[in-house]
């Protein structure tokens, strides 16, 4: 535990001052790198991921402006202003989701006369999944591509986690953000997004859910881990605006990037705009002849062209990678 | 007048404060004040001074599509920056059926706790990721902090309704008779910097207002180039015309004449009405804040998932 005198919050193992708030439960020494537990009835054991370094987080970069359609066309004209690296923490959890589901589904068939008919059909069935969660281990906090962060680290089934305490520290150059949630908390959102995609896959299943049963469990023998995933935010800019990109730390990957709207992207925009006109005028006239292809255009064609408005208007793109 | 108690340093810091990091040693202490329970009151310190968040604000307001080309002149002729108090919220739902079905929610959420605020800012507003601190007295230059005005208790009762509508609604579809806990605690007050900056450009004067922990420009105005009001306007005409005119067409064609012209306009006033609207405004609204959010992975899925729905309902009722 943090050394505690006249609430002053210090490292137990060199003394230096701590950066706690009221909500740690771990504070990370940013001179040593010895995790000091402020909850001590939270204590667990905390695992990191070597970061690259951000000379890679730059070549990252500067690869992604080579490949990516827009930016390569405007890549003289663009300049790093600033690269900052920062460890979040995350729980890991996995969980264990058994679900029963009862509901309708709408059958559509053509008659004899070639009428459409429909029909409700009774359905029912069962969802078991096993799945791990990366819930973000501070609270009321959303930033670009915090979320994805997690969910890349999952998917790309990273080797090279270490212990805290193996960790060089002399060579982690990124700001450790303290821990705020306890496994507790992080078990119980793990279940509620377990229970969501449940849901969402038992919705999908039936045009009218019914009747939904879902039991969440921790895997067995799994325990929740919480772990410290590094995540760097550059940003550049473009003739006088400033954009963002997002990469993770580990393979330098990129996550998300906010990008200028350029000429040929609005062109796009507006032929966008008048193709949605043409769909929903022309499929709208075959609504009588044929209910399904004629509303489907007509909905298509007019989220088509709302959509397509409100991009020529706008003044970024987030594109995801 | 404080004093720290590791290095007896002394300093001032504004009468609202609870805790402060000392600015000669780093540490961080309470200062036994007022009736805000000790631990639960914390600051976001300021990261961005005026001139970055000035620089900040005038940067996006040139990548707008229609703002002027030399928006990047504008002087700025008054900046305030405002500590604004939020309460924060804890909320978490249980509910459990006899058939061993649950549903778990739990929510974390920042209200403003003023029912005027002196700037415009959401309600519920979240923050960015890094930065949480005490206090520091360098925070102190320009800052003005505004004393809570809704007490402690005071959106108790709707986070509580909303953790309860939430969990009833999911455990409904498993039985009849679920037994349903909601507990919400409130976690804290928090002091949150804003920069409000207002600028001059042509003689008319605009307001931005800038996170000052991130410097995301959380709300700004910005005059609109009359070329582009007329490049807007001229769209959308064309948009709704096109899709009367087409409509018209495939419509009479087809012997649906009406259904033609009615889907027409549909589609054309889908895009058309908000180029229509936004060429009629002098002064644009606008906010950064969904780049913070970031694109959402589910987004299009779910609109494709709703679309199928719609269709499925509108067969039935055909």
């Amino acid at each position: 535990m943090a050394i505690m005198s006249t609430q002053v919050y210090r490292c137990i193992n060199c003394g230096g001052a701590l950066d706690v708030t009221p909500e740690t439960i771990v504070a990370v020494c940013e001179y040593c790198g010895y995790p000091n537990w402020i909850n001590e009835s939270a204590k667990t054991g905390i695992m990191i991921v070597p970061s690259k370094s951000r000379d890679d987080i730059l070549n990252a970069f500067f690869n992604r402006v080579n490949h990516d359609f827009d930016l390569s066309h405007i890549k003289n004209e663009i300049s790093v202003k600033d690269i900052q690296g920062f460890y979040v923490p995350y729980w890991i959890v996995y969980i264990n989701v058994n679900a029963h589901y009862e509901g309708y589904k709408t059958e559509i068939t053509t008659g004899p006369r070639g009428q459409i008919q429909t029909r409700k059909v009774h359905v029912s069935g069962s969802i078991t999944f096993s799945k791990t969660y990366g819930i973000l281990a501070r609270r009321a906090v959303e930033d670009l591509a915090v979320e994805n962060l997690s969910q890349h680290y999952i998917e790309s089934n990273v080797k090279n986690e270490i212990e805290l305490g193996q960790i060089d520290w002399s060579k982690v150059k990124l700001k450790v953000l303290s821990g705020e949630y306890d496994e507790k908390t992080a078990i119980i959102e793990a279940k509620e997004r377990a229970f969501n995609e449940a849901k969402k896959k038992a919705q999908s299943n039936v045009s009218e859910l019914t009747r939904f049963t879902c039991i969440t469990q921790i895997a067995n023998q799994s325990k929740p881990k919480l772990i410290l995933l590094p995540y760097w935010l550059l940003t550049y800019s473009y003739k006088d605006s400033i954009f963002r990109f997002v990469a993770s730390g580990w393979d330098a990957k990129p996550l998300e990037t906010s990008e200028p709207v350029l000429i040929y992207r609005r062109l796009l925009y507006l032929f966008g705009i008048f193709s949605g006109v043409i769909i929903s005028s022309i499929t709208s006239s075959l609504i009588l002849r044929n209910p399904p292809i004629g509303i489907l255009g007509l909905i298509a064609g007019s989220i088509l062209a709302f959509k397509s408005a409100n991009m020529f208007m706008s003044d970024v793109r987030l594109e995801r990678g | 007048m404080v004093q720290c108690p590791y290095c007896k340093a002394e300093f001032n810091i504004p009468e609202q404060i609870q805790y402060v990091t000392c600015p000669y040693c780093g540490t961080i202490f309470q200062i036994s004040t007022g009736n805000i329970k000790s631990e639960d009151h914390f600051f976001y310190p300021i990261n961005i001074d005026s001139t970055l968040a000035f620089k900040n604000l005038l940067s996006f307001l040139s990548r707008q599509y229609g703002a002027p080309k030399d928006i990047n002149e504008a002087s700025l002729i008054k900046r305030n920056l405002h500590y604004l108090p939020l309460h924060l919220y804890e909320g978490k739902g249980y509910a459990k059926c006899p058939n061993g079905g649950e549903v778990y929610y739990e929510t974390h959420d920042a209200f403003l706790a003023l029912i005027n605020p002196p700037i415009p800012i959401t309600h519920e507003y979240k923050f960015p990721v890094r930065g949480k601190a005490y206090f520091k007295p360098s925070t102190l230059e320009y800052g003005k902090y505004y004393n809570p005005e809704i007490q402690e208790d005071g959106f108790n009762s709707f986070v509580k309704s909303t953790v309860y509508s939430r969990v009833s609604r999911e455990i409904i579809l498993s039985c009849t008779n679920p037994q349903i806990n909601v507990d919400v605690r409130y976690e804290g007050l928090i002091h949150y910097p804003f920069w409000e900056l207002i600028y001059n450009y042509n003689n008319n004067s605009y307001k931005g207002i800038v996170d000052a922990v991130d410097g995301i420009v959380v709300y700004a105005e910005y005059p609109q180039e009359l070329g582009h009001r007329r490049i807007f306007a001229t769209i959308g005409i064309i948009s709704i015309i096109t899709g009367l005119v087409i409509g018209s067409v495939s419509g009479f064609f087809m012997n649906t004449l009406l259904l033609g012209i009615l889907g027409g306009f549909i589609g054309g006033i889908a895009s058309g009405l908000q180029l229509l609207l936004r060429s009629t405004k002098q002064k644009v609204k606008t906010t950064q804040l969904k780049e913070r959010m970031g694109t959402q992975r589910e987004e299009l899925k779910d609109i494709i998932d709703n679309l199928r729905k719609i269709t499925f309902t509108l067969n039935i009722g055909v």
